[in-house]
């Protein structure tokens, strides 16, 4: 049975020239787990919202959006809310109430539910989702992949028939997100809901959903099975950019140039490289590396805890950048990795141990004179970076703050833009700006201060595969003009096509220091999909271009 | 059962109570009784260190207001000296200490009232009556620890792009006024997908319910009455003119027979019941604990 | 404006002060605190009854809350700088391009809610009424404030005068009974250069709030369509 067509629906936002939906159709089967993908902009959360009444935006529309037969503007309020559930990946913007208990009593509260009613509810959706310990606790307790995890409990309260999900998990660990999509997985085949998500994140998703619908430019091009996406993709040009963020297995089929049903899976993709291809040479070779031998930071010894009586977050670590190196630290979720950072930053104090950047100790940088011309942070959440309500006017205000005014501020900046590729973007209201639209604004006001050093966190979390090639770019170009960065980050994939060299921080210490290709290779668990895939057929191969030349030069088996 | 575990309605009778007496008269023996009876709960409550930490701060307080009045009001009969000419009164002394003891029994009931009527409970209370402010309220609650974290976020930011220097006060007051404003204009912003998510959360729909945790048991049905059968007493015995008492123009004279003897008795137990229950609990869970 | 709003106007301007002097004439100094506790609490409920009744459009609720939520922070933001806190400008801002009754709303509520952390007392009711009393004057005064950065600073300033006078007031008469009555110009003299920092921080607070808070209430209203 269908739950939901859609017919000819065209969107066109007040303030755009172009349309947002270009004439949508589609159609979801009752039960149904579908995976929306595509670029960033490319219209997906505007058809989301669409589908959702109460946060359609306003603006041109045309064609319909029947649910169940019914036309969307004319179900009830209270079945218009209930049965079309929404979970966006704001959650910080989601959630109105101040404990988990009251947040999840709120959506059943508007319903007007009896006591005991409610009660029930609440006890068996916690049971369901594993969060009767989080019951009694406030909301500012619980850790990102906790809330999004209440989030959807309350939605699923109301007992939704369809469940849609805008980028859920974009703002989490890949623990936590996997913890997230397995209860999706689990709503969706123990309760029979139906499922529309939206995701850059689909290594997982793309072996579980049922279709895959592919956005372009506010149209859908087609929909087609998990299987055909490899070869679907392939035609089409912008797809082409968009399967950087697909599993490895089906970036591998799609390197090879192989047509019909890919592999999805890790193990589907060892498989299909030990049974298609021949291995009589085993060994990749590893590129060699040399770095400058000028110290950019060291750490000697250095341990931090936040107050007497915690734990030690870093204890008694050495570590050593090289200029112009692209240094990688990787590590689970809470590990104390944007610590780190803000040890070398000087945000944070260590208690014991020595911090060098470029050369001298810290403490030897006097008032903020660490901060203009040697070193930068570009913290995790770059909107954080901006105060006033245009980019250019906070640009200028960090100028003037170092006393530079007028001709020169205006030469720096349009200098620093070209650069990023941001001319376009200073006139904009910063919060107005997409994830990687900003992220490329604050590196431009980062590199504002001249700094020979900058400190990244997790710059690549949540961010589509376009904007991920383009971050590559720049780290590249930066390397290029000799500034020395070094990335906390969680995306091993990232971390294995684009560092010099990385290091895995653990226990409060940083380990094993090492160029990728070695790092990755003697790791079991924690390496990159293209490693694991290469087990047993190849060593030293960490990402997915090198597996595929492997597979090109050793050729296929008879 | 104590206070903190009682039904909020049964902890806001005992409040409530417990305010309207302190407030009803000036007799001292009165509000001696309430003094001894509220610093014990507070070291029930509290713990002897910060019992002790708050001393240190009520006994100046004390002090400072027994030594304002005699020296500001100069009503009563006894002169005990004159200060720049004015006469300062045995009254006016004794009343000085009389204030100072009703205030510090007062401020002492209020500190108890705040640990133990926490949001959660005065939010349980308001939503019974006032729902949509309780709503509110439960949202303001949650809102000052997301925006400190986003204060915190862009402070730091600031920081590190060395545009305030760290030791210099004045540029901390811009940077905290500046970041400040900021973080109000983007959350204002951002309000808007709040209220958003709560219509599609079925917001405004239909008539709001309110649902809760506690529960209302026998022992606070036990409780409320006690407390409510005990405030008649006491206030009939007010009504009789038990308790009229008087420092001006002379101090009148403390009596101590039958009907002011039971009446503060009454009181005393009435003071007594949150202290009673927090020693009974306490005892309570070191027999538990012994026996498991 | 109708006849039911002039009249809530007459009732909180008019009414209440009278029937404070009015006691305050008749049964002396003593009767103030009671008699102001009495009132305060009563016009604060008289309030919420009928926010409660009425229609709210839940943006403005949002909003209100939101501002209220950052009034609280900037207690906890600014307490490093004695004196200077924004908590009276963010109020004043809400109310004159929210109006009146939001005014009201943050004003009480910032009381009431700050309370939670910094503790409860009979001045919760207090606060609660002369915030909101500051809070429904500037909704009130809505459109010569929002046209006069002059105006906004004169009533920052007076307002901050008026709320910390009152407080301290009501503090020293609480703490003394009828005593202090005649040392109020003592008080009010030791309190007189915090009172002084608190007005002209009040005042700098708004014209530097004005602009981006009060652009942004702005800008919400016309984009969103809210009405007051």
């Amino acid at each position: 049975m269908e739950i939901l067509n859609i017919k000819n629906l065209s969107f066109k936002y007040p303030s755009s020239e172009v349309n947002a939906l270009d004439s949508v159709s589609l159609s979801l089967e009752n039960g149904s787990f579908n995976l929306l993908c595509g670029e960033s902009g490319c219209g997906k959360t505007t058809l989301l919202k669409m589908i959702k009444r109460e946060l359609s935006p306003v603006g041109e529309k045309s064609g319909e959006v029947l649910f169940f037969g019914e036309d969307l503007s004319s179900l009830s309020d209270v079945k218009s809310a209930c049965e079309i559930g929404y979970v966006s990946q704001n959650t910080d913007d989601a959630i109105v109430t101040d404990t988990v208990w009251r947040e999840l009593a709120f959506g059943l509260e508007n319903l007007g539910l009896d006591r005991d009613e409610a009660k029930r509810r609440v006890a068996e959706t916690a049971s369901f989702f594993g969060i009767e310990k989080l019951l009694q606790k406030k909301i500012c307790e619980l850790s990102g992949g906790q809330k999004q995890m209440i989030l959807l409990a309350s939605v699923m309260l109301m007992h939704p028939k369809l469940l849609i999900l805008d980028e859920p998990t974009s703002k989490l660990d890949p623990i936590a997100a996997s913890d997230f999509i397995a209860a999706i997985r689990k709503l969706n085949s123990e309760l029979g809901i139906t499922v529309i998500i939206a995701e850059h994140r689909i290594e997982e998703l793309v072996s579980m959903a049922d279709r895959v619908i592919y956005m372009e430019d506010g149209r859908i091009p087609f929909v087609c099975r998990p299987r055909e996406l490899a070869e679907k993709l392939s035609r089409t040009e912008k797809g082409y950019v968009m399967s950087g963020a697909l599993p490895g297995a089906v970036r591998l089929f799609i390197s090879l140039e192989k047509k019909g049903d890919s592999p999805l899976t890790v193990n589907e993709g060892r498989i299909f490289v030990s049974e298609t291809y021949k291995n009589s040479i085993r060994q990749n070779e590893i590129p060699s590396y040399t770095h400058s031998d000028t110290e950019s930071i060291r750490l000697e010894e250095v341990s931090f805890r936040y107050s007497k009586n915690s734990e030690d977050v870093l204890s008694c670590t050495d570590l050593t950048v090289y200029k112009g190196e692209r240094f990688f630290i990787l590590g689970g979720n809470g590990v104390g990795k944007t610590t780190l950072l803000s040890v070398i930053s000087g945000l944070r104090r260590p208690y014991r141990g020595k911090v060098f950047v470029e050369g001298k100790r810290l403490s030897e940088y006097k008032s903020n004179s660490l901060y203009r011309g040697v070193l930068a942070s570009l913290p995790q959440d770059p909107y954080t970076l901006f105060l006033k309500s245009s980019v250019k006017e906070d640009l200028c205000a960090l100028l003037s703050a170092f006393g530079i005014k007028g001709d020169e501020a205006e030469r720096r900046i349009n200098a620093v833009c070209a650069k990023m590729k941001t001319e376009h973007l200073l006139s904009r209201h910063p919060f107005d700006l997409s994830g990687g639209e900003i992220q490329k604004c604050a590196l431009a006001k980062v590199l504002l201060t001249e700094p020979k050093v900058i400190l990244l966190d997790e710059p690549t979390k949540g961010y589509d595969a376009n904007s991920k090639a383009v971050f590559a770019e720049i780290l590249r170009e930066l390397k290029n003009d000799g500034i020395t960065t070094v990335t906390v980050s969680h995306d091993i994939e990232f971390a294995a096509e684009n560092a010099d060299r990385c290091a895995m921080l653990f226990g409060g210490e940083i380990i094993s220091p090492d160029i990728p290709e070695v790092f990755f290779s003697e790791n079991y668990f924690y390496t990159t999909s293209a490693n694991r895939m290469a087990r047993g057929s190849y060593d030293g191969v960490v990402t997915v271009d090198a597996l595929a030349r492997m597979c090109n030069i050793n050729g296929e088996k008879e | 059962m104590n206070l903190k575990t009682a039904h909020p309605f049964t902890a806001l009778v005992f409040f409530t109570l417990a305010g309207i007496l302190s407030m009803l008269t000036k007799d001292p023996i009165f509000s001696l009784t309430a003094l001894i009876f509220v610093m014990l709960y507070s070291l029930l409550l509290f713990g002897i260190r910060e019992w002790l930490s708050d001393i240190a701060f009520y006994l100046p307080l004390f002090l400072m207001i027994s030594v304002i009045n005699p020296m500001f009001s100069h009503n009563g009969m006894t002169p005990l000296f004159f200060l720049n000419g004015n006469p300062v009164t045995l009254e006016a002394v004794i009343y000085g200490v009389f204030i100072g003891v009703f205030v510090i029994a007062i401020l002492y009931l209020c500190k108890c009232f705040t640990e133990i009527m926490t949001g959660d409970k005065i939010l349980f209370l308001l939503g019974n009556i006032a729902p949509k402010i309780a709503l509110m309220i439960s949202m303001i609650l949650r809102f000052v620890p997301l925006f400190k974290e986003r204060y915190k976020k862009a402070s730091d930011a600031q920081k590190a792009l060395g545009v305030y220097s760290s030791e210099s006060r004045t540029d901390r007051l811009k940077c905290a006024a500046e970041v400040f404003s900021a973080v109000i204009s983007q959350s204002l912003e951002r309000s808007v997908e709040v209220s958003a998510s709560m219509r599609s959360r079925g917001y405004g729909a239909g008539k709001r319910s309110s649902y809760s945790l506690f529960r209302f048991t026998r022992a606070d049905a036990l409780l409320t009455s006690a407390c409510i059968l005990i405030f008649a007493l006491i206030f009939i015995s007010y009504l009789f003119g038990v308790l009229s008492f008087d420092f001006y123009p002379r101090i009148s004279d403390l009596s101590f027979d039958l009907p002011h003897i039971l009446t503060y008795g009454a009181y005393a137990v009435f003071m007594l019941i949150p202290v009673a229950l927090e020693i009974k609990e306490n005892l309570k869970w070191k027999y538990l604990i012994s026996k498991i | 404006m109708n006849i039911k709003k002039i009249l809530s106007y007459c009732m909180l301007l008019v009414l209440i002060p009278a029937v404070i002097v009015i006691a305050f004439v008749a049964f002396g100094a003593s009767s103030f605190v009671p008699v102001s506790i009495a009132v305060a609490l009563i016009s604060v409920c008289a309030f919420i009854v009928r926010f409660e009744r009425e229609k709210s459009d839940i943006r403005v609720v949002v909003i209100i809350t939101v501002m209220v939520a950052m009034a609280i922070l900037g207690r906890v933001v600014f307490s490093p700088f004695p004196g200077i806190k924004p908590v009276s400008a963010i109020i004043i801002l809400c109310a004159v391009y929210m109006g009146s009754e939001a005014g009201f709303l943050t004003g009480a509520l910032t009381a009431a809610v700050s309370n939670f952390y910094f503790g409860h007392g009979p001045w919760t009711v207090l606060q609660m009424f002369v915030w909101g009393l500051i809070g429904f004057i500037a909704g009130a005064l809505s459109k010569p404030l929002s046209k006069s950065r002059v105006l906004l600073c004169v009533y920052g300033f007076v307002s901050g005068a008026v709320f910390s006078l009152f407080m301290d007031v009501w503090t020293v008469l609480w703490m003394s009974g009828d005593a202090a009555y005649e040392g109020y110009g003592k008080t009010v003299m030791y309190a007189f250069g915090f009172t002084a920092l608190y007005s002209v921080s009040n005042a700098v607070f708004l014209l530097l709030l004005n602009k981006p808070v009060g652009g942004t209430l702005k800008r919400l209203k016309i984009k969103y369509g809210i009405e007051i």
